[in-house]
């Protein structure tokens, strides 16, 4: 297990009227080198718990474990650092993040800044600048000249120099149009494949969800209602109806046609997976 | 309605247009629709629209009334907008004093300022949260009150500049059944700009653009079926499109429509 959570509560304004329990007793465990999505709707608790994960906002009560570093409200600055350095966090926008002069010193900074050499920052530069194919044309342009999809792959390189063992993503694709948010997601993917990397996925996007990630675990106020496998989660029409989830729309598709008695013969992931196993049933009933 | 006619801007002398030489026609009780990627010239378009900035180049007609100076804010007020971000919109300490804002800048007396108030939360379905705090509330009721807001102003356009785009699934849906309803039984005109083609299923109209020109206008239908353009301008059609394409005939079909015919 990468993190393990044990009895974590976070309680915000304690003893005063506006006291919030934001998360209440939660008890999960994130596995070494799976794709997680963290889902329920706004106000459940996701980003309270994912904040938990690097430090920034310490348990009120229980503790977690982050890749070995223990952390709990007795935590001091220079353990919490650590954990920092560990978990790499992609916004809304990353392109907002970047600052410096050239593309290639962008990316180096992150490294820098946990005290690499500048020779070892360039290595890591290099290597992922190359992995997400940012053309070594535009190393020494700024990175302000670029396009907004060249600028957000310069700014994951830069989130991903720092070599985190878990990667969350928070609603990395809200606002982006409907081609900037399948190449984003495809970007995310790839990297997931090519690296040995842990990735959280926050996001109302079902679709995404059931696409792209391994396992779910659900929120709802402050708590943590359900874990398992994606695909048994966003089938459950009823538990996802219950807690105000949307059912993916290929899911829903594929359920109201066993309601017409068309059964296909596994779960689509997504439009092109319904495609072939349609026509696969129209051919086999033909 | 309103008339663009040749409507060019510039955000800077020395950039490429951000509106280029665009004419279209909103017509009067009719819902046109904007669509168009991140950064194709939707939002400069409401600028203009909006008289947040004056230096365009072309003409505007408003009832058949070219703008001017003189009349401009007399026109303008007929207008009114949602805008992308709900929480960037409160000034009131209560949804009421929030929705009743707009018209107190107006100078209307405190009688007609209930009473619009009240119609205006009533027609969002949000008059029992009138004493609530703004920000309490969820993504698609902030944005509810924030059309309530609009329409106290009794406007005659209603502009939704990407009103639904930060919000989840259900807040989504809450916002589009009750434009919906508003177009049909107030006969408001709507100008509705987004970049998700599920979204605009309602309109009489919808007018693609890209590189800051209007590339095409048409019907849903005649949009929806025209893959080459919409793969240009870097949209994407709903998935029942794509699956009636590559399963059926390739009409544009609604998901119960899909069913019945898989």
């Amino acid at each position: 297990m990468i993190i393990d959570f044990h009895k974590v509560s976070v309680v915000y304004n304690p003893k005063s009227p506006f006291e919030f329990r934001a998360l209440k007793q939660i008890e999960t465990s994130f596995e070494k080198g799976k794709f997680y999505g963290l889902i329920g709707h706004t106000g459940s608790g996701k980003s309270t718990l994912i904040q938990t994960m690097n430090g920034l906002i310490l348990p009120t009560t229980g503790d977690l474990n982050v890749d070995g570093i223990k952390l709990s409200k007795k935590t001091k600055q220079k353990v919490i650092h650590e954990a920092k350095m560990k978990v790499g966090m992609v916004f809304q926008f990353p392109e907002h993040q970047l600052f410096e002069s050239t593309v290639l010193k962008d990316v180096m900074f992150g490294p820098m800044n946990m005290g690499a050499s500048e020779e070892e920052a360039r290595e890591k530069a290099l290597q992922y600048l190359e992995l997400l194919r940012v053309p070594e044309t535009l190393y020494e342009r700024s990175p302000f000249e670029l396009s907004g999809g060249q600028m957000r792959k310069v700014a994951i390189a830069g989130i991903l120099s720092m070599e985190p063992d878990i990667l969350i993503l928070d609603e990395p694709t809200a606002g982006l149009d409907p081609v900037s948010h399948d190449e984003t997601m495809r970007l995310f993917n790839d990297v997931f494949n090519k690296i040995d990397v842990t990735v959280i996925l926050i996001t109302h996007d079902m679709d995404d969800v059931l696409e792209y990630t391994d396992a779910v675990k659900v929120m709802d106020q402050g708590e943590l209602v359900r874990e398992g496998k994606t695909t048994d989660i966003l089938t459950d029409e009823s538990f996802m109806t219950a807690y105000n989830l949307e059912i993916p729309h290929i899911i829903r598709l594929t359920k109201d046609l066993e309601k017409k008695g068309v059964y296909l013969k596994e779960i689509p992931l997504n439009t092109k997976d319904f495609i072939s196993l349609y026509k696969e049933w129209r051919d086999s009933h033909a | 309605m309103i008339k663009l006619e040749n409507v060019a801007f510039k955000y800077r002398e020395e950039e490429a247009y951000a509106l280029d030489h665009i004419s279209i026609n909103f017509e009067k009780g009719k819902w046109t629709s904007i669509i168009g990627h991140n950064g194709s010239g939707k939002s400069s378009l409401v600028k203009v629209l909006m008289g947040i900035t004056e230096s365009y180049e072309g003409n505007i007609y408003i009832d058949g009334k070219q703008l001017n100076n003189d009349n401009m804010k007399d026109l303008r007020s007929r207008f009114a907008i949602v805008f992308q971000n709900p929480d960037n919109q409160f000034v009131g300490a209560t949804v009421e004093d929030d929705v009743a804002f707009g018209l107190e800048n107006m100078g209307i007396e405190r009688e007609e300022m209930i009473e619009r108030t009240d119609y205006a939360l009533k027609l969002v379905d949000m008059l029992d949260f009138k004493k609530h705090e703004p920000h309490r509330l969820s993504g698609g009721q902030k944005q509810r009150i924030a059309i309530a807001g609009a329409l106290a102003m009794k406007p005659e356009v209603l502009i939704l500049d990407e009103a639904t785009s930060m919000l989840d699934p259900k807040g989504r849906q809450e916002v589009l059944s009750i434009l919906c309803d508003l177009h049909e039984r107030l006969e408001t005109t709507i100008i509705y700009i987004t970049h998700d083609l599920t979204e605009i299923y309602r309109s009489d109209k919808v007018v693609v653009m890209n590189q800051g020109k209007a590339v095409a206008e048409g019907s849903i239908d005649e949009i929806y079926r025209d893959k080459e353009l919409l793969k240009e301008s870097n949209l994407k059609v709903p998935y029942t499109m794509e699956l009636s394409e590559a399963l059926l005939d390739g009409t544009y079909l609604t998901h119960e429509m899909l069913v019945d015919r898989l």
